[in-house]
């Protein structure tokens, strides 16, 4: 139930709050919640509402899309090697 | 009797499995939302977010300058009165000026035709998203089509339009990061290509023979004298050929509210 609502949340803020933020709160909820795809979703989604033909983030098309399934394959070796987890 | 505790096997491969069928089913998620319908449903559900967002973020600045102090109320008054009167001085000119370059350019026979224009409510903002585009309220159904050029404050050009969807389109700002624009800089007017650095911002190398001041107005070619932006600073070594002009657009995207797009001449 709990991963619901922090999934609509992170929709939600995707929306209203400044993207930077999102990121951090989608990285967070990686690292609390297990197998949290969602994540990919939401750098799908920034990088085609926000995103489009020819519009680039540092030089990169789809640079949340890449990263946030960079990070959710690279979470579980994270979740083992950190010590509080 | 004690037994020791069967240590709990590991199973990788159940893991890698999971991940396996998570992505997959992730993969499928993306392919439905690539869908045209997919992006409308999810800007119509986003435009009233972003509406709601921005109304709260209006009221908010609106209210907060009943905490400033009454000194420094006291100062920035004084400082905006002289800036009115500096402003007006010049207005007066600018018309005189505006009236001959349009008797000109009617003799000439080069009058400006009428444009279409369509005012458009902005929705996202450089800010919001994290790429330097805006999204506004205007789509297929105002008859905004890609490559239209966009407008702020009645004469500045700030970028052109890359996606139109029913109800909305996105804008490529030209002051996006890596975007390059054919710009007029000095005295005489020379062809340079500016780049974009993000936030308004633009920068342009030009020979250091040119004589370039801040406060120079740096214009695109056109028939129009649109300014499109203001020289803030000018960088050069004297080992250099070239100096570095760094200009911003007049208009401060993250205090407008609406934006003109200019549909094809009629």
């Amino acid at each position: 139930m709990l991963r619901v609502f922090a999934s609509i949340a992170l929709f939600i803020s995707f929306f209203v709050l400044p993207w930077w933020l999102t990121f951090i709160f989608a990285i967070c909820l990686v690292f609390y919640f297990n197998f949290f795809a969602e994540a990919i979703i939401l750098g799908y989604l920034f990088d085609s509402i926000y995103g489009g033909n020819g519009i680039h983030f540092f030089g990169f098309s789809h640079f949340f899309f890449v990263f946030f399934l960079a990070f959710f394959l690279i979470s579980f070796w994270l979740k083992k090697m950190l010590k509080f987890y | 009797m004690n037994y020791l505790v069967k240590s709990r096997e590991k199973k990788p491969q159940r893991n890698l499995l999971k991940i396996i069928a998570i992505l997959i089913l992730v993969a499928l998620f993306i392919w439905l939302l690539s869908a045209n319908f997919s992006q409308n449903i999810l800007l119509k559900i986003g435009t009233p977010l972003w509406k709601f967002s921005n109304s709260v973020v209006t009221i908010w600045n609106s209210n907060i300058e009943t905490f400033r102090s009454k000194k420094s109320l006291i100062e920035e008054n004084k400082k905006l009165s002289l800036q009115i009167e500096n402003a007006s001085k010049d207005l007066l000119f600018f018309d005189l000026v505006k009236k001959e370059n349009e008797t000109l350019k009617d003799f000439f026979n080069r009058k400006k035709q009428s444009e279409n224009l369509t005012i458009a409510s902005i929705l996202v903002k450089p800010g919001i998203s994290p790429y330097d585009i805006i999204i506004v309220d205007a789509g297929k159904n105002d008859g905004i089509f890609v490559g239209e050029k966009v407008m702020a404050d009645v004469s500045v050009f700030i970028g052109e339009v890359v996606e139109v969807y029913d109800y909305s389109s996105k804008i490529k700002l030209y002051s996006s990061p890596g975007e390059k624009i054919s710009v007029l800089i000095g005295p005489n007017n020379v062809t340079q290509e500016a780049m974009g650095v993000g936030d308004g911002n633009f920068t342009v190398q030009v020979p250091k023979e040119i004589g370039i001041k801040e406060g120079d107005s740096i214009v695109i070619p056109s028939i129009s004298s649109n300014i499109f932006g203001i020289v803030e600073k000018v960088e050069s070594k004297s080992t250099d050929s070239f100096q570095s002009v760094l200009f911003k657009s007049p208009v401060n995207i993250q205090e407008l509210s609406f934006v003109e797009i200019v549909g094809k001449k009629k």
